[in-house]
């Protein structure tokens, strides 16, 4: 197959799925706004839901967006438990949040995050970023 | 971020809980509560380009931070919840005029 654009190649087969795991409405809203185009979005209001999705989905999945403050289960306790389980450690994980500081960056990547994007969400960093990562698992 | 993006979204601040959040668990003084609103708060502020509120907000949520909670003192994190309430009353102002 010829790929002519990003994963352009794939537009005439059925969207790849992304799991976007984000306690707050509006920021969760936006994320599914940017992806929708693209892909199609599942979500998840906590971490522990997230990571219930994650496990009952994974083998549709394409990606994980995840905050990292949110309640119940925070995107440090995520990780945790997805890295320790090789099936769902099999989906990549972008984290989305606010911090800025490269301690939290490095403590998410140690913990098997993929790659890490900071708000303001810039929509086209958000899209680029998935698709390399996504890019990288399929080839 | 665009801008056709954040007028979507934008009217949809007023119906947020973080302040809310933010202001009974400073009152109550539930500290780590309180980190997990206004890092909420700053977070939502930023990606709707309130940057005002996004700045104190972050101004906040550093002085709430855990790990800096050894150096933390009441005087300043209320006052800097002073100015998050204020940033916050004027983005509140502004959208009941932009909607109006």
């Amino acid at each position: 197959m010829k790929r002519t654009n990003g994963l352009s190649g794939r537009k005439h087969s059925a969207k790849r799925t992304i799991l976007i795991v984000e306690d707050n409405e509006i920021n969760r809203e936006m994320l599914k706004e940017i992806l929708s185009e693209q892909y199609s979005v599942i979500e998840a209001e906590d971490g522990l839901i997230g990571l219930e999705l994650l496990k009952k989905n994974f083998r549709n999945l394409s990606l994980v967006l995840l905050d990292v403050q949110m309640p119940r289960l925070d995107g440090y306790g995520f990780l945790e438990q997805y890295r320790n389980d090789s099936l769902i450690s099999s989906v990549p994980v972008i984290v989305t949040t606010g911090n800025t500081g490269s301690d939290d960056e490095s403590r998410c990547l140690s913990l098997g995050a993929s790659d890490f994007v900071t708000k303001p969400y810039n929509p086209n960093v958000i899209l680029r970023r998935i698709e390399a990562i996504i890019r990288l698992r399929e080839d | 971020m665009k801008d056709s993006l954040i007028e979507k979204f934008v009217l949809k601040f007023p119906n947020d809980t973080s302040f809310d959040a933010l202001k009974a668990a400073v009152a109550e003084e539930r500290w780590d509560d309180a980190f997990a609103a206004v890092h909420t708060l700053k977070g939502v502020s930023l990606n709707l380009a309130f940057e005002r509120l996004g700045a104190s907000a972050s101004e906040l949520t550093e002085v709430l931070r855990p790990q800096n909670s050894a150096g933390r003192d009441l005087t300043t994190i209320l006052g800097l919840f002073e100015t998050v309430q204020e940033d916050y009353e004027t983005v509140i102002a502004q959208l009941a005029i932009y909607s109006a």
